[in-house]
């Protein structure tokens, strides 16, 4: 059963580590605490080998959350550090893996993280990113919004921030994006796929606590609801354990 | 009279430089590099989000209004930039990305943006490298090919698509990103400007020391040019390419020095709750208040250094990056 105690946002760093393997290689970007708790969350339970790199650190250990390679005590026990020729090399080449929260997700998993309106006189001014390449360079990349409403669900960007799917098949071609794109979207109500012929986003498992309806009123266009939709599988007591005492000791994502 | 932070530190003679003696030391006061800082210039800040960021410089910046500025940094920026927006100071800004992380988003930045104030070019982090490759390099644009699919493209004012002489699709070209004066915090300098710069972001205060027209670095300490001569692959960034070097203890506050102290976040999150109830109406006050408070009022870092918590608070912060 499901500690009554999870924070959704620990459920969703849970949810994100298992679909990470030993020996990939991957990173995410800033304000990110969800997916490096994710990782460093493989990285103790079941991808030993699995190695943080291409974005100037390269296997952190540090002593607590951080909310990213920002932070410098986030490089606390790294193997090595790199510089900006080294990421402007593995943002070409690309990683396994790479992560985006959105302040817009749509529904072919286009992510907005610039701004709402228009370019000239946006409504709202979001913090943007810094790098827009290593999700579409990179194997797949998973897409981790941390509320669940129809605000951040819409229907179409304002703005493509990183392209997911663009606006299907043929669009995401004629881009040249050639990669997996978006895998899993993670929300803190439900997960999310992605359907391999129309690329549109798919109801795959809803949160304990929580229904399909709800997921539905919650979300701003048509998601594809299969006919079975099961509940997420809930943490292992071992998953919460390494996550809350190795993890994130101080509970950074308690605090979310 | 005790020592201000305008004072030019002693040139540290040990008796043991020989030639060098004669040497021209690149030491400078708070208001001789201040004064470079021409209003509507290009500025280049060194560091990334709350590391290694020339702060000191900037609250003299504010200090002395001087405005209109265009505004580069390492790909990530938070307080520091907010706070020249806050300020008034900024025209536009060419950086990736604006955020307190864990804090929130950045307010000042925010509701200028929003205001129609300032102007936030879209851009991303291989366009600041390349831009600043090409500078540093004197190359008149670098390439960058990963660019697919994203809006940015569409308004980035920096890069224009073109067909290589080599590979299958067109790319991109970026053009040289020099900033007029470039400002850069480090832990140490010797009196002829060879920097150490211990942060995880030390790679771009390298390329913008030589992308730069004009360079300034304030270090927390000035050690003897003996000290650097003993490890000289520890200077990350070698004389030839700084113009001004001034001591300025706990300059990055409050963003960390690498190797010295750690970021201050209490007095972020204090910056963060003024500029928050600016930005939303509630209460504008605070954020004049923090204003004159840390900035306008303390007529030395000495002052400013106790106004932010004094000893206590500096010896925690050195012991928090003692202890990573």
């Amino acid at each position: 059963m499901m500690s009554l105690a999870c924070k959704p946002v620990e459920l969703m760093a849970i949810i994100l580590a298992r679909d990470i393997s030993d020996g990939e290689k991957g990173a995410a970007g800033i304000a990110a605490a969800v997916p490096n708790a994710a990782m460093f969350l493989a990285r103790r339970l079941h991808a030993p080998n699995f190695s943080i790199c291409g974005e100037l650190v390269v296997n952190p250990k540090p002593k607590r959350l951080y909310a990213s390679v920002s932070d410098h005590r986030y490089h606390y026990g790294a193997e090595a550090e790199e510089g900006f020729l080294e990421l402007f090399g593995s943002s070409h080449k690309g990683l396994d893996f790479w992560f985006h929260s959105g302040i817009q997700i749509d529904k072919y998993g286009n992510v907005n993280l610039h701004l709402l309106g228009s370019v000239e006189r946006p409504t709202f001014r979001g913090p943007a990113l810094a790098n827009v390449s290593f999700a579409v360079t990179s194997k797949r990349f998973y897409l981790y919004p941390m509320v669940h409403n129809r605000r951040v669900f819409v229907d179409k960007v304002d703005f493509i921030s990183v392209p997911g799917n663009l606006q299907g098949p043929e669009s995401k071609a004629m881009a040249g994006l050639r990669n997996e794109g978006p895998r899993l979207c993670v929300s803190p109500l439900a997960v999310m796929d992605f359907d391999p012929v129309t690329l549109r986003m798919r109801l795959h498992s809803v949160h304990e606590g929580h229904t399909v309806d709800e997921v539905l009123a919650n979300t701003g266009f048509d998601l594809i609801v299969p006919e079975r939709v099961p509940i997420t599988e809930p943490p292992t007591e071992e998953e919460l354990r390494v996550l809350r005492e190795e993890v994130d000791p101080d509970g950074l994502l308690r605090s979310y | 009279m005790g020592p201000s932070h305008t004072d030019k530190p002693q040139f540290p003679d040990t008796g043991r430089l020989g030639k060098d003696k004669k040497r021209s030391t690149k030491i400078a006061s708070v208001d001789e590099v201040v004064s470079l800082i021409k209003p509507g210039c290009k500025l280049g800040l060194g560091g990334a989000l709350h590391e290694s960021r020339p702060v000191a410089l900037l609250r003299e910046v504010v200090k002395r209004r001087i405005g209109d500025l265009s505004v580069y940094s390492g790909p990530v920026a938070g307080y520091d930039v907010d706070l020249l927006i806050g300020a008034g100071l900024v025209k536009e800004t060419f950086i990736p990305a604006i955020t307190f992380e864990s804090h929130g988003l950045a307010p000042n930045f925010r509701e200028a943006v929003e205001g129609g104030l300032v102007k936030a070019h879209i851009l991303d982090v291989l366009t600041v490298v390349g831009g600043l490759m090409a500078a540093a390099l004197g190359l008149p644009f670098f390439p960058i090919a990963a660019l697919k699919g994203t809006d940015e493209v569409k308004y980035n004012p920096l890069i224009k698509k073109f067909t290589p002489p080599f590979g299958d699709e067109d790319i991109y070209a970026v053009q040289p990103i020099a900033p007029d004066v470039v400002l850069l915090h480090a832990a140490e300098s010797d009196p002829f400007g060879n920097i150490r710069n211990y942060g995880a972001f030390r790679s771009v205060d390298q390329l913008l020391a030589k992308a730069g027209k004009t360079v300034v670095v304030s270090v927390d300490k000035i050690v003897s040019p003996e000290t650097i001569m003993q490890d000289p692959y520890r200077t990350t960034i070698p004389c030839v390419y700084i113009h001004k070097v001034v001591e300025i203890p706990y300059g990055a506050h409050p963003t960390a020095s690498p190797s010295v102290y750690s970021t201050d976040d209490d007095h972020i999150a204090e910056y963060w709750q003024a500029a928050e109830l600016k930005r939303t109406g509630r209460n504008p006050e605070v954020f004049k208040s923090y204003l004159r408070r840390y900035v306008d009022e303390p007529e030395s870092i000495y002052r400013y250094l106790e106004l932010v918590g004094g000893m206590r608070k500096l010896v925690e912060l050195e012991k928090e990056e003692r202890q990573l």
